[in-house]
């Protein structure tokens, strides 16, 4: 194995005092624009209308 | 024999037919890509990895096989990287994340090892939003890769390394991924050919997944050709990858000419003029585009599907929820590890109930019914795939992590599993690439590299190069 050439700028961590803090608001934010989605999922549906977990374009919808 | 580093990139079929004349050599061209890496990805960062030596190595015996008059087809002797979610044998593979920092694959990915079959020269590993989901961050082991049409700027993701690389002329030929919109969205705003296959066409075995259901593999790379030759030596049936297609693959790149007289062109309008907003300049170049197909001698028709947000809606939640599954256990027990980025991504898919995966899945399957009506009669679509040009890295790496709206046109084509092609379209006045999006019926692969590859033909946007590779 060849070992990677050294970043050209140092990571910047998150300072551990923000971190966890900082965490929470980024996720909560993220999840809140998540469940805006899900919003507009149709929840009616067929009995026919199968479930698609085996998604293939090779067999038709 | 040298290549003149100061000549415009040489791209992989004039690079094929020079070395199959004996006019090049496979240890130029490598010590070519090898120099522009060198001399240009200090301020790019678009690799993660450079395999220097090895690659010297494979070039002599690549050369060692071309005097024997062993040539292993038209990848013989061809520089090659990947993105770094593909697994290479005894090479370490990262994902961009601290996490698979000591990651050292024992077996090729299916891709890797069908490109060494095909005598292609893996050159390195790019960089990548972390596993393929995260945006551009700096507080990874690695910095994010960078426009080079202009540094300050943000490549698009999660190819980043394989739209840099690409458009900078570092290396002729790369690899990517597309759950939704990761290898278009790079071509896009890097200005280079991205193609998402159909569905199935390449297999995905040995690539880190993000989304088992949407997860795409494809070229990325400086021309129409030279997508279609890369897509030829990849693709086809594993039977390691549930998700392969079953059919046999058909070569794509002897079916680029031919010109596009006669064919019926959809243009999915609504998605740019009223779902989402476009910039003027983005829409006029898109605007031109048209014309120029129907000057090629295209029939233009306006068509319909369901809105972009019900299209981006239901692939986030199937993506959002599928990549929670593959990292719940991660996230949970060292959280830390991941950028900020990506942590704020995945955990949103923590919200996704199981009823909203499964009316997600049906909703897929009307909406899959929905794109097959649309395409009937028609041979490909057309719309926009980026809406802008490139923003600032630095806005693209600040919060909110996870917008409502998406910023290009993407999602329909990964939930259709339908083949899309972003290509540039042109520049902006501030010098950024533009892009439109050509699009087909699952399996109309070739049909779509061939439209492309006529509207390529046609303009002037191949002729101009980023600054930096010159």
């Amino acid at each position: 194995m060849t070992k990677a050439p050294p970043p050209s700028a140092p990571p910047r961590s998150e300072p551990a005092s923000t971190s966890r803090a900082k965490r929470r608001s980024d996720g909560a934010a993220a999840e809140a624009a998540m469940r805006e989605l899900l919003a507009r999922i149709p929840r009616r549906f067929a009995y026919a209308d199968e479930i698609d977990f085996t998604f293939r374009p090779d067999h038709a919808p | 024999m040298r290549l003149d580093p100061s000549a415009p990139p040489l791209t992989a079929a004039a690079a094929s037919r020079a070395l199959a004349a004996g006019r090049l050599t496979a240890a130029a061209l490598v010590e070519d890509c090898l120099a522009r890496i060198a001399a240009q990805d200090g301020r790019l960062s678009s690799f993660v990895l450079v395999e220097a030596e090895a690659a010297r190595r494979a070039a002599r015996r690549a050369d060692a096989a071309l005097k024997r008059g062993q040539r292993q087809g038209p990848l013989h002797g061809i520089p090659v990287a990947l993105k770094d979610i593909y697994e290479t044998a005894g090479i370490r593979t990262t994902a961009h994340s601290r996490l698979l920092l000591d990651h050292v694959p024992r077996a090729d990915s299916t891709v890797a090892q069908r490109l060494k079959e095909a005598g292609a020269i893996l050159i390195g590993k790019l960089a990548t939003h972390e596993f393929a989901i995260g945006g551009p961050a700096f507080d990874l082991p690695f910095p994010p890769a960078r426009n080079p049409w202009d540094p300050e700027r943000f490549t698009g993701g999660s190819s980043s390394g394989s739209g840099a690389a690409a458009a900078a002329g570092l290396v002729p030929l790369t690899m990517g991924s597309d759950t939704s919109g990761s290898i278009r969205g790079p071509a896009g705003y890097c200005g280079i050919a991205g193609l998402k296959p159909t569905y199935g066409l390449v297999p995905r075995t040995g690539v880190i997944p993000l989304s088992y259901s949407l997860d795409h593999c494809g070229p990325m790379c400086w021309t129409v050709e030279d997508c279609a030759l890369l897509l030829d030596a990849v693709a086809g049936p594993d039977p390691a990858d549930p998700g392969s297609a079953e059919r046999p693959y058909r070569a794509s790149r002897g079916r680029l000419r031919g010109g596009i007289e006669g064919m019926k062109i959809g243009v999915v309008r609504h998605f740019y003029e009223r779902d989402l907003e476009m910039d003027p300049e983005a829409a006029k170049a898109l605007e031109a585009a048209l014309a120029v197909l129907k000057r090629l001698g295209a029939k233009l028709v306006t068509v319909s599907l369901p809105p972009h947000e019900d299209w981006d809606a239901c692939c986030r939640t199937i993506l959002y929820a599928e990549a929670y599954a593959i990292h719940e256990r991660d996230l949970k027990e060292r959280p830390e590890q991941y950028a900020a980025i990506t942590r704020a991504r995945l955990t949103a898919g923590g919200v996704v109930s199981a009823a909203d995966y499964i009316q997600a899945t049906r909703w897929r399957r009307e909406l899959r019914r929905r794109y097959a009506e649309a395409m009937d009669g028609l041979d490909a679509l057309v719309t926009a795939c980026t809406l802008a040009p490139a923003p600032r890295i630095e806005d693209a790496a600040k919060p909110p992590f996870f917008a409502v709206r998406g910023r290009l046109i993407v999602a329909p084509f990964n939930l259709a599993g339908a083949p899309a092609l972003s290509l540039c379209c042109g520049f902006s006045e501030s010098g950024l690439p533009l892009s439109l999006q050509i699009a087909g019926a699952p399996f109309a692969d070739a049909t779509v590299l061939r439209i492309g590859h006529a509207y390529e033909q046609a303009t002037p946007w191949r002729e101009r190069r980023p600054p930096l590779a010159k």
